[in-house]
């Protein structure tokens, strides 16, 4: 039975208190709980394991091999019309295009961590300083360098890793960063279809690798190795496998005895000062609908980039926003943009048995130097995931669009079953995925829906958000040379007997779908240009922090999570020790 | 059903230019939390407690209705040498979603998520890495309850705006919801009264064809609901005997054993010999037909793909 609160319960007086409990959260109320801290947790979501806070055993997730669950019923997302947001492409679409979900990361005890395959790659060394790179060879994009270099934020990379549990192989990504340390784990098991896949990326000269993952390969830290039951990616672990904030930092937080964790307690306001420069309380609905507040002498936003800025302009509805002198709050909202293709083949290659990503390739990300829009080879792209398959409902799905897209609405229950039994779209598929480098664009952005509200009747955040010509330019460019590497593999010496078919998803001026979500408070050491400084301090408030992916100034071509983990590491040791950061990881 | 918007993006397919039907979800419960300070009441909202399972309530449909569904599922995946929709009791599946709430009380919780984390048709390990004779308990049958917005968005989905007091958040500017009971009643009208001979009367063919003059919207939601219903986890009442599963040579769920089992006496992963995950399959249990391959061609080209033949 899953518990509502959390930890010791006897706090009443907190020094720190964090909104979010997801990846940026953990690492934050885990350095500061070891140090001492009474620190308060809130999470706007339910909280789905027992014993998560019990010294005496492991936790027990409500998580399962369940589709209905998580896919068809959406245990863990958000839902779009008690939850909505709202989308348009720019302000000439009028107040919105659409009411739905958008980018709606998991609100639950360990937040969007937990539903994904965890696929957690550092970034590499340009990363942290693309416009110096770049220059201004982008139009009407605003890149920016990171306040903080790769060799800065190294170590808390490496603590991160130990902590979270990552396997992967030092040096099987010829393009990684330099390592201090290699990985805690080597890698698992690779699926079939990983395999099939790396022989035709060799014989197109690049080179796959395993996908660095907090997924324990062994028995780690208490917890097991993972079986690869094939339930990954969307679906909370039922084993604990995954080392997400919740089983690992957050566990280790609230076995301290210094942190208590309220779930389904969303944060609607912070409380400000006359002068409108310190935080003094933070209101919140607590699970029954009342409204509560709560105090603590700092406090952390870590809710996700649309939910930090949001919370901030709820926080100052007739204003400009808290902690937003710059302009910024809520701006530069990034996504990566994915370019994929399927592969379907006559060989079964059950992709469903696996942790649905475990090998990828880093190829087409490429090396920042001026771009050039006239030759589309200078547009970062970035690392491309290699999968398989859907389970059958999802199948089901599919099928049903394919049959009533293509055969003018016709439904043809004889020809669904072939396929059911067949299963060319589950069995039978490779899907190549590149996680391509956004253009953060002062454009895109978060503020307030002026009409839309959730269950509680709090303004909705409002995503403005159109791709710029940067990434479309990488997608349209690296997208047909996913398909002829692939094609490499369908016809080489692997597939002798097999037959390939190949279709490219074109990418979308659409609602971003990425569950890579970044920026609109970016951090930088110019408070004109930015809304937090270096250490993930807001510019304008004495005792407000950012510790997630809204710091991100420019979004990389690698998923972000093992980033935030590491800042989260990094913003945890500036607040315990001023000017020395590192000495919190000693 | 699924309306998330979210990817990771693995596993995305093409889209294919077609509307999706539904959208939705939904706890709760009573305490007061130590430390806060209550200023204000934010939401009224019918509560009451609720921690186990019960079974569903019938009697939602009508026996006409229950006839007209049960060939409706066998329309959308017809019985051959396999069970069809209605053998695989898809409308079971169906009647557990509109009776979700039916009986929650302070001991039940609606029967919209099952529990976790294992449904005890896989084994736990031995320490050589081999399935056990140990099996888990089914935890899939304890329901789970909903918190106060999943709730609210659960009431909605299945009995429309008028489940909330105020309606649903949004629909001065959306309209109201209507609810999937309601949908299902109106369809199901309109699907029976609209064919002489009746429903149960028709051969496959016309079946089919009366299938596809049915409104869109409620063709797709009965292809979501009985595909759910013939492939979910079987304590959401369908895939019965696990046929459903077994037709499409999917293995179901695996935990606690999975694919890859770790033995602790040797420190490494051992492989299962009847669902190899690193290897080929040896044998395919249903092969590729030219019919199909076919189909796929078509497919491919119109989405803007490439057809390779080896």
């Amino acid at each position: 039975m899953t518990t509502r609160i959390l930890g010791n319960q006897a706090l009443t007086t907190f020094d720190v208190c964090i909104i979010g409990s997801g990846a940026g959260a953990g690492p934050v109320a885990y350095f500061c709980t070891t140090n001492g801290l009474k620190v308060l947790v809130l999470e706007a979501g339910a909280n789905h394991f027992a014993f998560l806070d019990d010294p005496t055993q492991q936790p027990v997730p409500e998580h399962a091999n369940d589709e209905i669950k998580f896919e068809i019923r959406n245990f863990i997302d958000i839902d779009s019309r008690m939850d909505p947001r709202s989308w348009r492409t720019a302000p000439s679409d009028g107040d919105r295009l659409q009411v739905t979900d958008v980018n709606g990361l998991p609100k639950h005890v360990g937040g969007g961590m937990v539903h994904a395959d965890v696929k957690m790659p550092r970034l590499e060394e340009q990363d942290f300083m693309m416009a110096t790179l770049l220059g201004n060879s982008v139009q009407n994009a605003n890149f920016a360098d990171w306040p903080i270099a790769y060799q800065d934020l190294e170590p808390f990379y490496a603590y991160a890793e130990k902590a979270l549990g990552i396997q992967g192989k030092m040096g099987a990504n010829p393009f990684e960063a330099p390592r201090s340390s290699d990985y805690p784990m080597p890698p698992g098991l690779a699926m079939y279809l990983s395999t099939v896949a790396a022989a035709g990326l060799a014989s197109s000269g690049y080179t796959a690798f395993p996908y660095p993952t907090a997924v324990n390969s062994m028995p780690y830290d208490g917890r097991p190795p993972c079986n690869d039951c094939g339930y990954c990616s969307d679906y909370g672990c039922p084993i604990n496998a995954k080392g997400s904030a919740a089983v690992t930092f957050l566990r280790k937080a609230l076995l301290t005895g210094n942190c208590l964790l309220l779930a389904e307690t969303r944060v609607t306001k912070l409380i400000m000062n006359g002068a409108g420069d310190t935080v003094t309380a933070v209101q919140c609905v607590d699970p029954n609908g009342d409204v509560v507040q709560y105090t603590a002498s700092r406090y952390v936003l870590a809710a996700s980039p649309i939910e930090d800025a949001r919370l901030l302009l709820l926080s100052d509805i007739n204003g400009p926003g808290v902690g937003n002198s710059s302009n910024m709050v809520g701006r530069n909202l990034m996504f990566h943009l994915q370019t994929s293709c399927v592969g379907i083949f006559n060989d079964r290659l059950h992709g469903h048995r696996g942790r649905t990503v475990d090998h990828g390739f880093a190829d087409f990300r490429g090396k920042a130097v001026n771009y050039n829009p006239n030759d589309p080879s200078t547009a970062l792209g970035g690392i491309v995931e290699i999968s398989g398959s859907e389970r059958p409902v999802s199948e089901a799905a599919y099928y049903a669009q394919i049959l009533l897209g293509t055969q003018l609405g016709k439904f043809d229950g004889t020809v669904f079953k072939k396929l059911m039994r067949q299963s060319p779209f589950r069995d039978r598929i490779i899907v190549l995925t590149m996680q391509a480098e956004d253009a953060p664009q002062a454009t895109n952005q978060v503020d307030l829906d002026p009409v839309v509200v959730d269950f509680f009747g709090t303004p909705a955040p409002r995503v403005t958000y159109s791709n710029h010509p940067y990434e479309l330019a990488a997608s349209n460019y690296r997208g047909p040379m996913m398909v002829s590497t692939t094609d490499a593999a369908g016809k080489g010496a692997i597939f002798k007997n097999a037959g390939a078919r190949w279709s490219a998803i074109t990418p979308r001026d659409a609602i971003p779908e990425s569950a890579h979500v970044m920026g609109t408070l970016r951090f930088g050491n110019d408070p004109t240009t930015s809304v937090c400084d270096r250490t993930g301090k807001l510019h304008d408030i004495q005792n407000l922090y950012c510790s997630d992916g809204a710091l991100f100034p420019t979004s990389s071509g690698y998923n972000p999570t093992m980033t935030i983990s590491a800042l989260s590491c990094w913003v945890a040791g500036n607040m315990i020790f001023p000017g020395q950061p590192q000495q919190v990881l000693w | 059903m699924s309306n998330n918007h979210r990817s990771d993006g693995h596993r995305r397919l093409p889209v294919v230019p077609v509307a999706g039907a539904l959208g939705a979800r939904s706890r709760r419960d009573v305490l007061r939390y130590i430390g806060g300070v209550a200023v204000a009441t934010a939401v009224p909202f019918p509560l009451g407690g609720c921690t186990t399972s019960t079974p569903a309530q019938t009697g939602f449909f009508t026996g006409a209705e229950l006839s007209a569904l049960n060939v409706l599922a066998n329309a959308v995946l017809p019985p051959d040498d396999t069970a069809g929709g209605s053998q695989l009791a898809a409308v079971t599946y169906i009647e557990n979603l509109m009776t979700a709430f039916d009986n929650v009380s302070a001991t039940a919780a609606p029967l919209i998520y099952a529990g976790g984390p294992f449904s005890g048709r896989a084994p736990y390990a031995d320490d050589s890495g081999q399935p056990s004779t140990n099996y888990p308990p089914n935890s899939f049958t304890t329901f789970l309850p909903l918190d106060i917005v999943k709730q609210a968005g659960w009431r909605v989905q299945l009995f429309g705006s008028s489940a909330l007091p105020n309606g649903a958040p949004n629909d001065a500017l959306l309209g109201p919801v209507v609810g999937l009971r309601d949908q299902m009643k109106t369809g199901l009208a309109a699907a029976i009264a609209g064919t002489t001979p009746p429903l149960e009367q028709l051969d496959q063919d016309d079946l089919i064809a009366y299938f596809n003059t049915l409104e869109i919207t409620f063709k797709e939601l009965i292809i979501a609901l009985v595909s759910q219903g013939c492939f979910c986890p079987p304590e959401y009442g369908g895939n019965l005997d696990l046929a459903g599963w077994g037709l499409t040579h999917f293995e179901g769920d695996q935990q606690p054993l999975g694919y890859s089992v770790w033995s602790n006496d040797a420190g490494v992963y051992v492989e299962r010999p009847d669902a190899p995950m690193t290897t080929p399959t040896v044998t395919d249990p249903e092969p590729l037909t030219p019919d199909v391959i076919a189909l796929l061609d078509n497919v491919v080209t119109l989405l803007g793909g490439t057809v390779f033949q080896s």
